[in-house]
């Protein structure tokens, strides 16, 4: 059965690499050539500055003695054609870390002209950084159209999973290879990701073949409102049967990394005990405080008073009665301190570890255990989340890309005497679009002057709009604090001269209720003024602030994501100076909107009334979805370009008579 | 070149002075420094000189403490890092936060550290190492302790002490006991309002310089703005010569000394003869007559076949490499790129000299501070017709005869021989070698403006242009074409367009594109309007004088011409020009011209930008420039149907 996939496999190699001299030898790990040649440039890559001929990278798992060995080969053939592409890779980084050996490092340029010259391994240095060890080196003698070869081997203690992407954002992939061997009696389990493919499980000399590729990957960038990294091309990979011991139970499942993840979350010494009962006795929680008010309270004394960093240098961060003594800790210590206050309280939670919207998701069909890295609290009596790592954030506000998405539940369950828990992937909701909101309320007049205007403005910011503005109150001193406040008032128009600013709900804790953050202030400003002879251009536009633009943008490639669905609703009100009539007013009616069945998921109008000397418009932009497929991106272009487009419209106030 | 980490010094005085803690109670401090979350309520530095079998050391040990004086932000102040390497050993650490506990003090010590390597920014690999740790319960009222015990196993290497600091000062001392026989110098920079208090005293056989100051404010940063050393209130202290059995031995008295050291770290580059050197110097120099089209040939060839990669383990930050192998690899940093070209260029029979020279981040001239601290970087100086051109390899499209731009106006320190040297300016380039001219021919149709545009890039410009487009290919290239084209608003449509390269050489570039810009004119009833000051050259917004005291710092002077010709539609007729505006104090010189025939309005903007550093008292002629230029630029062009 295998032979014959993989005899297609060649065949299809052959046809679709037109100028290349070698297809694929899936099942065999990539040799270091003896005498290495040139390659021809395929004619798609002959405007790269750079691309990878082959990235090849083998898993190879041994057993030596009693022990499972693991051998990560990787081999790596690139060409550069220009000085960019030279400056991209004349340069190498080898990341490993102290518990494994990198051993056999072999690097080499191919010049144009055909001329091998080796990395001395003298020049091979070692460098640290955030815990990563990495050896670097140059690379010499390379010119334009010069091969880079290199290749290396790690050894280490066998992980059982594997994430490994080929597709980034400025190099481009001929060719890429996966090989993941394994001894007779473990049997892996592999899937390819955004058009990598991967082969089934084949046996030879009595070790597990899984084999995966690509070619031809292009470049693949964050866009604007568009995520590349969950999108890009990849391979994952798990240890999931032990043939020798229980060839018809699948190990590392979901279910299993459940147990260990809660074990260690929620397992607590008598000495941390302890400390948490002391440290509550601090945050003075009212006795009647209902459950969901002692959850807000909890959390706001956690935040406030212990300090999360995730590049915090101790190594046993997590210990809560370290956390209590030093008021420092990192991610994962800032959950685990947060479960034993719930459990202190006898509150009901479930822990939550989210597929993050911006991050490669979790596979529901194939655990990557390494991939649980952030933590939510989902609580049962009220349906909504928390996020113990997140200062900025208060209950139910949680990261925006962590919602919105699918996410593994551990519900604590008793088993006889023992506590462990059940798990389920389920959806974690996003807090609906008419929560979010960044509405403005403005009222201009002329000066009497006549040359410059007096704006009275207001904006008025709701959920996620209002989290990211919040920190401004708590991270800057105050000096810093006013001048950030007028630049934000700024962006309705640039003024020297802005007066009675004022600011409501502006506490982190404001999120809870969702009370409307208010900045509000009156301003003089001479910028919304033109003079054209005797008439005056008002440009009204710009007091909705500068919008993003998409008028002129590289061949899309990613779906838009919002980031969190929001509305932005804004009440424009004008006195149209004595003595004058506006010329244009139809150019304030624009109307761009998509409406399937019925509803509104996307959406820019705006319209005017005049009422005797009063001109009233009303702007309503909506994103009531977080993501719109590729397919409906123009028209989200349109949206996004409608806001740019009114920021222009400017009125003509002519003199009457 | 090789970095110095700030944190450099001192020595093992064990003495430990008064915790600020009892001295200085947190209301007090938030008195002192109304709104600030932090300050340093202490820094002491005390160095002491000492000699070991004749060889002088320094020894340097240093206190830190911060006191939180607002804990809302809660996590702001935990972090922090010491630096130190092999010039700058670290001997000893520790550090602890005091926290308020009723009426006492609660010491809580730090217990983790990571060390781990911090490369400076620009160099591959480098031996400078970071050592973090997080101070725990910086709640209000409490006060971090950092101690620090460095060894210095060259007093060359002493570093700069600073008294001003990102968050405000309330006591900082600097202190150096050497022995009485050793000349120490010093030099105080930009204590303008006279906070340092310098004083000397006599201990036995050993003197001691103490330098004080108090309530210093903290350093903002704002755009453009120079480096720190040109604002930050710092003093340099450096020995000058010391004693050893009745010899004096200068070490930096002055020039000479440095430049001594430095031609020492030259001893063994380039003494022999490399045949393939040569070969390539011929094979690029062949049919070249003139030692200018020599040097120049030479300069282009590395800068297009050296990469810059640096390599600074120890004194590899202060030696160059051999030519040889620097032309065998195809990469080096600028030392090496200044050896090749030195090599190459005294290989075509040219004076071609090894060039030490700061580049403008650094404030000081070597004839105010004759140390290695004036320098970080190596270029290669070549002596043509009597006058000197300075080649610096490290940008790719510099243009032959000038200097890279970050060098202007800095002294450099060229080798002669190993016993001479000349100190000579680099000389500023003038703002009429830097021209953008900007000829945009625009016409309307149907209510859109429509125009053709050609832009020439010369001198620095040109230089720019070429690095950018190295760098943009494919779809980037337009993207950053139109991002450069781009004017009147957002919505500017690029449609095609055309480089073209006149003059390699000088790195000219001329770009040609033709755009629309839907909603960029405003018409109704029987007119039109338009603002024909589609690109905005001057900023609008006035600087904040009572704010700012920081310098603003211009890449290079500049002269951008901009013509925008409208064709007037059929049966329209100009019925309002703007005035013509202009000005011209020392910083620059701007205007805005309006002409009108029977076929176009054209409008000419200019603006020459003639200093490189716009210091605060040059911030009055800018403003004013601001309120002419801003009334100037609302101004619209008025067209009405001919009746």
């Amino acid at each position: 059965m295998f032979r014959n996939i993989h005899l297609a496999l060649i065949l299809a190699l052959c046809t679709a690499s037109v100028a290349s001299s070698q297809p694929a030898d899936l099942l065999k790990i990539t040799a270091w050539p003896d005498n290495p040649a040139l390659h021809k440039v395929p004619a798609n890559f002959k405007d790269a500055s750079a691309f990878y001929l082959m990235d090849s990278r083998t898993f190879h798992y041994k057993t030596e003695g009693k022990n499972i060995v693991q051998y990560n080969y990787v081999y790596r053939l690139v060409k550069v054609a220009d000085d960019k592409g030279i400056e991209m890779f004349n340069k190498v980084y080898i990341p490993f870390s102290r518990e494994t050996e990198l051993t056999d490092i072999k690097a080499r340029v191919i010049t144009s002209s055909g001329k091998v010259i080796d990395v001395p391994a003298g020049k091979i240095k070692e460098e640290e950084d955030e815990g990563r060890l990495f050896k670097l080196f140059a690379m010499e003698g390379i010119d334009k159209g010069s091969e880079i070869e290199y290749s290396y081997t790690i050894k280490r203690s066998p992980s059982y999973f594997g994430s490994e992407i080929f597709q980034n954002k400025s190099v481009p992939y001929y060719q890429a290879k996966i090989l993941v061997i394994g001894p007779g009696h473990l049997k892996f389990k592999g899937k390819g990701y955004n058009g990598f493919k991967m082969l089934p499980d084949s046996v030879i000399n009595e070790e597990h073949y899984l084999a995966g590729y690509s070619e031809n990957i292009p470049e693949l960038d964050d866009e604007k409102y568009g995520l590349a990294t969950p999108l890009r091309q990849r391979a994952d990979f798990k240890l999931s049967y032990n043939l020798s011991t229980n060839p018809d139970v699948e190990m590392y499942t979901w279910k299993e990394v459940t147990k260990n993840a809660y074990n260690n979350l929620t397992a607590y010494s008598e000495k941390e005990k302890k400390a948490v009962t002391k440290f509550i006795e601090t945050a003075n929680i009212p006795g009647g405080a209902s459950e969901e008010k002692t959850i807000e309270l909890l959390e706001d004394f956690m935040k406030t008073n212990i300090n999360a960093d995730e590049k915090i240098v101790s190594e046993d961060a997590y210990d809560i009665e370290k956390i209590i003594k030093t008021g420092n800790t990192n991610n994962y210590g800032t959950t685990r301190l947060f479960v034993a206050l719930l459990e202190n309280k006898n509150i009901r939670y479930q822990i939550v570890f989210p597929s993050v919207r911006d991050q490669l998701p979790l596979d529901e069909e194939l655990a990557n255990w390494n991939r649980l890295d952030e933590t939510l609290i989902y609580f049962p009596s009220t349906g909504k989340y928390l996020q113990p790592s997140g200062a900025i954030y208060r209950y139910p506000y949680v990261e925006p890309y962590w919602a919105g998405t699918r996410g593994l539940f551990l519900k604590g369950t008793l088993i006889g005497d023992v506590r462990t828990a059940v798990s389920k992937f389920d959806s974690i909701p996003m807090i609906p679009f008419d929560q979010h909101a960044h509405n403005m309320e403005v009222y201009a007049k002329m000066d009497p002057s006549g040359d410059s205007m007096i704006v009275e403005t207001k904006q008025i910011l709701k959920g996620y709009a209002a989290a990211s503005y919040r920190p401004i109150w708590v991270y800057l001193p105050k000096d810093k604090q006013e001048e950030t406040i007028k630049q934000i008032i700024s962006n309705i128009a640039k003024s020297e001269n802005i007066q009675n600013i004022q600011t409501e709900n502006t506490r982190l804790t404001d999120a809870t209720d969702n009370k409307p953050l208010v900045i509000s202030a009156s301003l003089h400003t001479a910028d919304l003024l033109e003079k054209a002879g005797n008439k005056l251009l008002f440009k009204v536009g710009e007091l909705i602030g500068t919008q993003v633009q998409m008028y002129q943008e590289k061949t899309r490639q990613l779906p838009a994501d919002v980031q969190y669905p929001h509305v932005l609703y804004r009440k424009i009100k004008f006195d149209i100076p004595e003595g004058y009539t506006i010329k244009n007013l139809n150019d304030l009616n624009i109307d761009i909107q998509y409406k399937p069945a019925n509803v509104v998921t996307m959406g820019f109008v705006s319209n005017y009334k005049v009422t005797g000397s009063v001109l009233d418009i009303e702007v309503l932009e909506t994103y009531r979805e977080i993501q719109y497929p590729l397919s409906q991106f123009e028209t989200f272009k349109k949206v996004i370009n409608a806001a740019a487009d009114f920021n222009k419209v400017v009125l003509v106030l002519e003199k009457k008579g | 070149m090789k970095k110095i980490s700030l944190n450099l010094v001192p020595a093992a005085l064990l003495v430990l002075f008064t915790l600020p803690g009892n001295a200085q109670s947190v209301e007090q401090m938030q008195q002192y420094f109304p709104d600030k979350m932090a300050i340093f309520s202490n820094i002491n530095r005390n160095v002491e000189i000492s000699f070991n079998k004749g060889v002088p050391y320094a020894e340097a040990n240093e206190v830190s403490e911060m006191m939180v004086l607002n804990d809302k932000a809660n996590g702001m102040f935990n972090k922090d890092k010491v630096y130190h390497s092999s010039f700058n050993e670290l001997k000893k650490l520790e550090a602890y936060t005091l926290v308020p506990d009723g009426s006492n003090q609660q010491k809580i010590k730090v217990v983790d550290f990571k060390t781990q390597s911090s490369p400076s920014n620009g160099v591959f690999y480098d031996d400078v190492k970071e050592t973090s740790f997080d101070y725990p319960k910086m709640i209000k009222g409490s006060i971090s302790h950092v101690e620090t015990w460095h060894y210095n196993k060259d007093i060359r290497m002493m570093s700069t002490f600073y008294f001003s600091n990102y968050l405000p000062v309330r006591n900082a001392t600097y202190s150096i006991t050497f022995p009485e026989d050793m000349d120490v110098k010093y030099i105080i920079k930009n204590d303008d309002k006279k906070l340092v208090t310098v004083t000397e005293t006599k201990r036995g056989r050993k003197k001691k310089l103490e330098f004080t100051a108090a309530n210093i404010n903290n350093y903002e940063f704002f755009g453009n703005g120079t480096s720190i050393p040109y604002y930050g209130l710092h003093v340099i202290v450096y020995v000058a010569s010391y004693k050893t059995n009745h010899e004096t031995i200068p070490v930096f008295n002055s020039v000479n000394e440095l430049y001594k050291w430095n031609a020492g770290f030259l001893v063994n580059i380039n003494t022999t003869p490399d045949a393939n050197l040569k070969k390539i110097a011929d094979s690029i120099c062949v049919n070249k007559k003139t030692e200018w089209q020599k040097a120049q040939a030479v300069y282009q060839w590395v800068q297009g076949h050296i990469k810059y990669v640096a390599f600074e383990e120890g004194l590899e930050g202060f030696v160059p490499r051999q030519a040889a192998d620097v032309c065998n690899k195809r990469y080096g940093d600028c030392k090496d790129m200044a050896s090749l070209l030195t090599a190459m260029l005294q290989l075509s029979g040219l004076n071609a000299n090894f060039t030490w020279i700061g580049t403008r981040s650094i404030p000081y001239t070597y004839s105010e501070v004759p140390l290695p601290l004036t320098d970080n970087h190596m270029i290669c100086a070549v002596k043509i017709d009597n006058e000197w051109i300075f080649l610096d390899a490290t940008d790719p499209n510099c243009i032959f005869g000038m200097p890279t731009n970050g060098i202007q106006g800095k002294q450099a320190l060229i080798g002669i021989s190993p016993e001479k040297y000349e100190l000579v300016k680099v000389p500023v380039m003038p703002a009429d070698k830097n021209v953008i001219t900007d000829s945009t021919f625009l016409s309307i149709s149907n209510n859109t403006l429509i125009g053709n545009c050609s832009v020439n890039y010369l001198g620095y410009f040109g230089n720019d242009m070429y690095n950018n487009l190295q760098y943009n290919k494919g779809e980037d290239e337009r993207v950053y074409v139109r991002r450069r084209m781009a004017k009147g608003s957002n919505k500017f449509i690029m449609k095609d367009y055309k480089l073209s390269f006149p003059d390699p050489a000088m790195k000219a570039t001329n770009i040609v594109s033709n755009f629309e810009i839907p909603d960029y004119i405003k018409s109704a009833a029987d007119e039109i309007y338009i603002n024909l000051n589609l690109e905005k050259l001057f900023s609008s917004t006035p600087i904040d004088t009572a704010k700012r005291k920081v310098p603003i710092e211009n890449d290079y002077l500049s002269t951008i011409n901009q013509i925008h010709s409208l064709k007037i539609p059929d049966g329209y007729s100009v019925d309002y020009l703007p005035k013509n505006v202009s000005v011209s104090n020392d910083v620059l010189d701007f205007s805005i011209e309006y002409k009108k025939n029977d076929q176009q309005v054209i409008a000419t903007q200019k603006l020459i930008m003639k200093k490189l550093y716009i210091d605060p008292q040059d911030f009055p002629a800018w403003n004013k420039t601001v309120s002419i230029a801003s009334p100037a630029y609302k101004e619209q062009v008025v067209l009405k149907k001919k009746s």
